[in-house]
């Protein structure tokens, strides 16, 4: 993995020692996309080629999937992510670009799923970048949905938030709000479900 | 175009639009189609995401640095970029 000291992250400096060219000699746009991921590791600039020559791919298959122009572009920057911190698993059996569409469209699909069990602003059943209309009753949507958010009771409005805007798992907000592990399921349930009726209009 | 998979343009271009559901294993692994893919999607992305995910790299990268010097650091950082991300979080459930 790449060595960095602890300190804060800021702007790369322009270093002329920079490498810019891969390990042959070749500059980062000449190389395979193979070489790049055995460089990337090392090398962030080599990484970042591997995004600019992929990045409209993969935001096309996970558009594809959730409809959706804002979270696309979200999914393709978590698609990036999850390829660098998989760097080390990526043996070369299969093309680069296979392995971004799998991770991608994985991810997309888990969108969609998660989101259909707990629709959040932006429904990615409908295609907001469509018809005006669909974007208005989006954009109503997503009025109702925060406000029906802020109306719950604190102790099930936090952990709801933190499950399904920051990710956390059960078991790291239990820890965050001290408080017990089943305690923090039975709160998101019954989150989820004064959510579901209040949205009851929307569905 | 000609593939040697032969599906055909109306497919893939009926896949890109979100339906055709049965491809999607066969473009997994299908270098052809993934390159009319490619050429369908060319610009379909408004921004470079290059500096965004370089960025949450080098974050990643220094918070992993930071854990191994103590954990309550960690801790603080993530509570203040989540302060930050999110100011109202938490502060009315005391």
């Amino acid at each position: 993995m790449l060595q960095s000291s602890p300190e804060p992250p800021q702007e790369e400096p322009a270093e002329p020692s920079a490498p810019t060219v891969g390990l042959s000699g070749k500059s980062w746009e000449d190389s395979t996309d193979l070489e790049l991921v055995r460089a990337a590791a090392e090398n962030l600039d080599a990484f970042g080629e591997l995004i600019r020559r992929h990045q409209d791919f993969v935001y096309g298959a996970a558009m594809r999937v959730v409809r959706n122009p804002s979270i696309a572009e979200d999914l393709a920057q978590d698609t990036f992510l999850r390829a660098f911190r998989a760097l080390d698993g990526f043996r070369g059996d299969a093309q680069v670009r296979s392995w971004l569409y799998r991770i991608a469209t994985n991810l997309a699909k888990n969108a969609v799923t998660r989101r259909r069990e707990f629709p959040t602003e932006e429904g990615l059943d409908q295609p907001v970048f469509g018809h005006p209309t669909a974007r208005l009753e989006a954009h109503s949507m997503s009025v109702d949905l925060r406000a029906a958010i802020d109306r719950l009771p604190d102790k099930l409005r936090e952990p709801l938030v933190l499950r399904e805007y920051d990710e956390l798992s059960y078991e790291e907000i239990a820890e965050r709000t001290a408080t017990p592990l089943n305690t923090i399921r039975t709160r998101i349930l019954r989150a989820r479900r004064a959510l579901r009726t209040e949205m009851e209009d929307w569905r | 175009m000609n593939r040697d998979c032969a599906v055909r343009d109306e497919e893939l271009i009926a896949f890109a639009g979100g339906e055709e559901f049965d491809l999607d294993e066969h473009i997994d692994g299908c270098d052809q189609c993934q390159d009319f893919l490619a050429e369908l999607w060319v610009g379909g992305l408004d921004h470079d995401l290059v500096e965004p995910v370089v960025q949450m790299i080098r974050l990643e990268l220094f918070l992993m640095e930071a854990a191994k010097l103590g954990g309550g650091i960690v801790a603080d950082m993530m509570q203040a970029l989540i302060t930050y991300l999110d100011p109202g979080l938490g502060k009315d459930d005391k």
